[in-house]
């Protein structure tokens, strides 16, 4: 028997690391005190009924029989605990008495990805999907320290958490639960300020993911068996729409936002967003009239990689807000990797940078798919024009498509072929953005190099094959340039093409003229639609999603603690905190990194300690 | 009492003036009253309101072992209360002495020297009270206080530190202030708050020191 345990124990250690294993209650210390009126006695054996009616009838007046000989006594109103222990403790019937302990089981959620998500429990597994090279596997235990925390708590329901973002697929069944009920009057979990505002806060871009992806990290439904893990298992999520689908909002609509979270009773907001730009005004003033009610505000440093006071473009005076606010109610987060150093997209700074939290290889719901394209499946027409290859330019190799054939230069090295003077080279997939797609984008990045006369193009055709072939639906017109030594950005909206045959190409045209341009190689394809409704997730990095690490966690703080300010909530959270490590060091005003057990268990000095004598 | 507030409202018209003596209506502590707190002040109420000025040390003395105490004197209306400087001693008799010093406002004399006896309890009795804990596991089965304290001014908590335990009882809210009982000396108090919260329970830093003196 004991070896059997033993057993039993390792597989289920080797288990919980492989892969989320069951659920598994592990009991732990009392860590809930006892219950009030209750004590658990255990008669010597052989006493008689009578004897121990007696006994715990001087106490109790209802008794619940648990084991053989135990038995657990409701106490008598007036009679405490204590007292209780220690007269029935004098009876010569009783062989144990003690209080009935509260216990929370230390529950590992059972969800089905919940294995992926190192920053809640890193075991320093490695992020299968991985969009960040450095630090995958990182260190096992550096994490925010989640499972401790959900011994204390799991639920935030009680401080309602706005995410001012692209809105929220609030039919994505790891969220549905944990929407916030607007009531009659918001029946889709909040507001869409975007474009003159509608009460629908869901994504409308195919592109749209960032804001579906915050709120799951937040408050995925926790142990319900499906996809991701929020910091908060149960919560009410309120979807704020203020970015539009290039993820860019103005002032006005981010101001709106957050006074509609504000009267609205949001104890948290979540602002995964920051934008370089002078001192603006107004938008202080909004995040100053959520400090006036007591709610908080998390957001990001930024992805620059930058100090937030200097600017992305060491630009003096151009800071990023809104992390620079001084505000008190502004906690400004950075972005560590699985090791916990610093990402290298992170911006920081150390007056406005309050806590560093998870920001790489972060798994989490998108109400959508995300397919990065490897470039087999394309369709070259004529055969010789562009083809499918694995390019080195100096930073390892990538999947691309190259027209000419033979493109690809030494690493370190500009292309240096010429594509052919008669070139009329299209290279076409086809994509299946049907069966409930709702809206689609496609991006991808080019280095370009066409001479003025020819010409680089894209299409698509929702009937499938070359999309090049009779009319022709641009996405991008036919036109010529150089982009050398760099890369060009392309996104296109598929809102014509949702069909389970939409054909998506690209065309380069010569004019016959020789020419000494080098051509194209299209690299880094995106293709991300809106699928509402259904169970997708997916790997981001971004300070964007170390915000809401420290939005959930403040929620979870919030919601346990109903007297907290927002300045006891940012106490608990800093003070709360882990030192810093590695890389992060000396990147934060507080030198620290977000702890949810820490926050939880965090208690501040008593205040206004008076002394007299009577 | 009825009459002589006539007179004085008669006195502003120019009437009959106010000729009756103030006398005595009560005072506390009691008459050989026993275990009175140190931090208690003595209190004489009089049958009508009487000047302040002459209220002093020589009119109003409070003395221990022939040595009279100085403190403050507050004088509203019919009531005087004399703080001793310092508080009381522990295991002390004091004396109160009354005297025809005390006069009206129309300045007629107390209508006869009073006197009376009582004595301080061995312990001083010290309380304390902060401010709630707005952390709910302190306010929760398992959460509580520990005041800690100490004759050694800035004092560090260990195991030896001399506590005692506020804890959580039941309600909303964990009681924020506790009373000692403690012999004569110079006490240092530092205050912790507590939760069961995470293995082992959590403690927040203590509060700066706060001193009193008990005599």
């Amino acid at each position: 028997m004991p070896s059997f345990l033993i057993t039993g124990f390792l597989l289920l250690a080797g288990l919980s690391q492989a892969v989320a294993g069951p659920l598994v209650p592990r009991f732990d210390k009392p860590v809930g005190g006892y219950a009030p009126d209750e004590v658990l006695v255990r008669f010597r054996a052989g006493t008689a009924p009578a004897q121990r009616q007696q006994a715990a009838g001087v106490v109790g007046i209802r008794f619940v029989s648990l084991a053989p000989d135990v038995q657990r006594v409701r106490l008598k109103p007036g009679e405490t605990v204590a007292s209780a222990v220690v007269r029935l403790a004098a009876d010569p019937a009783v062989a144990h008495v003690q209080p009935n302990y509260r216990y929370h089981a230390a529950l590992a959620p059972d969800d089905s990805d919940y294995g992926q998500l190192w920053g809640l429990n890193n075991t320093g597994q490695t992020i299968t999907g991985a969009v960040y090279g450095t630090a995958n596997p990182g260190v096992a235990g550096r994490d925010i320290a989640a499972e401790a925390a959900w011994d204390i708590a799991t639920d935030c329901r009680d401080a309602i958490v706005a995410v001012l973002d692209t809105g929220i697929d609030y039919t994505h069944p790891d969220l549905a639960a944990n929407m916030w009920d607007g009531g009659a009057a918001y029946p889709n979990h909040g507001w869409d300020f975007v474009l003159g505002g509608d009460n629908d806060p869901r994504p409308v871009g195919g592109g749209e993911h960032h804001g579906t992806h915050v709120a799951g990290i937040i408050a995925a439904v926790g142990n319900n068996t499906r996809g991701a893990t929020g910091v908060c298992w149960q919560a009410r999520l309120m979807a704020v729409r203020v970015l539009n689908a290039n993820g860019i909002g103005t002032t006005a609509d981010i101001i709106e936002g957050i006074r509609f979270a504000v009267d609205r009773g949001a104890k948290v907001i979540n602002m995964s967003l920051a934008g370089e730009g002078p001192y603006d005004t107004l938008y202080a003033e909004a995040i100053d009239y959520a400090r006036q009610r007591d709610v908080l505000v998390v957001t990001a440093a930024g992805n620059a990689g930058v100090d937030v006071r200097v600017g992305s473009d060491n630009d003096s005076g151009t800071w990023i807000y809104p992390c620079a606010f001084p505000h008190e109610n502004l906690i400004c987060v950075g972005a560590l990797d699985q090791a916990y150093d610093i990402a290298s997209f992170s911006n920081f700074g150390t007056v406005d940078v309050d806590l560093g939290a998870p920001g790489t290889n972060v798994r989490s719901s998108l109400p959508g798919r995300v397919q990065v394209d490897d470039f087999s499946g394309w369709s070259p027409v004529p055969a010789d024009g562009w083809t499918s290859t694995s390019c080195d330019l100096g930073n390892g190799p990538w999947s691309m498509l190259v027209n000419p054939t033979n493109w690809c230069p030494p690493p370190g090295y500009l292309p240096s072929n010429t594509y052919a003077a008669n070139a009329n080279d299209v290279i076409y997939r086809i994509f299946n953005l049907g069966n409930g797609v709702a809206a689609a984008s496609l991006a991808y990045y080019a280095v370009m190099d066409v001479a003025g006369g020819d010409s680089f193009a894209t299409a698509y055709d929702a009937n499938g094959g070359n999309p090049f072939a009779g009319t022709v639906n641009f996405l991008q017109a036919p036109f010529a340039g150089s982009s050398l030594p760099n890369s060009s950005y392309f996104e296109h909206d598929l809102g014509n093409c949702l069909t389970a045959t939409c054909a998506i190409g690209f065309r380069l045209q010569g004019n016959g003229d020789a020419t000494t341009a080098t051509g194209m190689s299209i690299y880094y394809l995106e293709l991300k639609t809106l699928e509402p409704g259904r169970d997708n997730y997916g790997n981001y990095n971004g300070t964007s999603m170390a915000s809401p690490y420290v939005a959930g966690i403040a929620a979870l703080v919030r919601a346990f603690n109903p007297d907290y300010t927002y300045a006891d909530t940012v106490e608990a959270l800093i003070a709360g905190g882990d030192a810093a490590v590695g890389t992060f060091v000396g990147r934060s005003r507080t030198d620290r990194t977000a702890n949810a057990e820490g926050a939880l268990r965090y208690l501040a000095p008593p205040e206004n300690l008076t002394v007299s004598v009577r | 009492m009825f009459l002589a507030a006539l007179f004085l409202t008669a006195c502003t018209g120019g009437g009959t003036p106010d000729t009756t003596a103030p006398a005595v209506a009560s005072y506390s502590p009691a008459a050989s009253a026993a275990s009175v707190g140190v931090g208690t002040a003595i209190e004489v109420i009089f049958t009508e309101p009487v000047r302040a000025d002459s209220v002093n040390a020589a009119t109003f003395r409070v003395e221990t072992g022939g040595v009279v105490l100085s403190g403050t004197y507050t004088t509203r209306d019919r009531q005087v209360r004399f703080t001793p400087l310092g508080g009381l001693a522990t295991g002390s008799t004091y004396t109160v002495t009354l005297t025809t010093g005390i006069r009206d406002l129309a300045g007629n004399p107390l209508a006869g020297t009073v006197t009376w006896s009582f004595s301080t309890a061995s312990l001083g009795k010290v309380e304390l009270q902060w401010t709630p804990s707005r952390a709910r596991g302190v306010n929760m089965a398992g959460g509580g206080y520990k005041v800690y304290y100490s004759t050694t001014p800035g004092f560090t908590i260990d195991a030896n530190t001399l506590v005692v335990d506020v804890p959580w009882s039941g309600g909303t809210q964990t009681p924020n202030t506790v009373t000692l009982d403690l012999p004569p000396g110079n006490y240092y108090f530092r205050v912790v708050a507590y939760s069961a919260l995470g293995p082992g329970g959590s403690r927040s830093e203590p509060t700066a020191q706060k001193a009193i003196t008990i005599r």
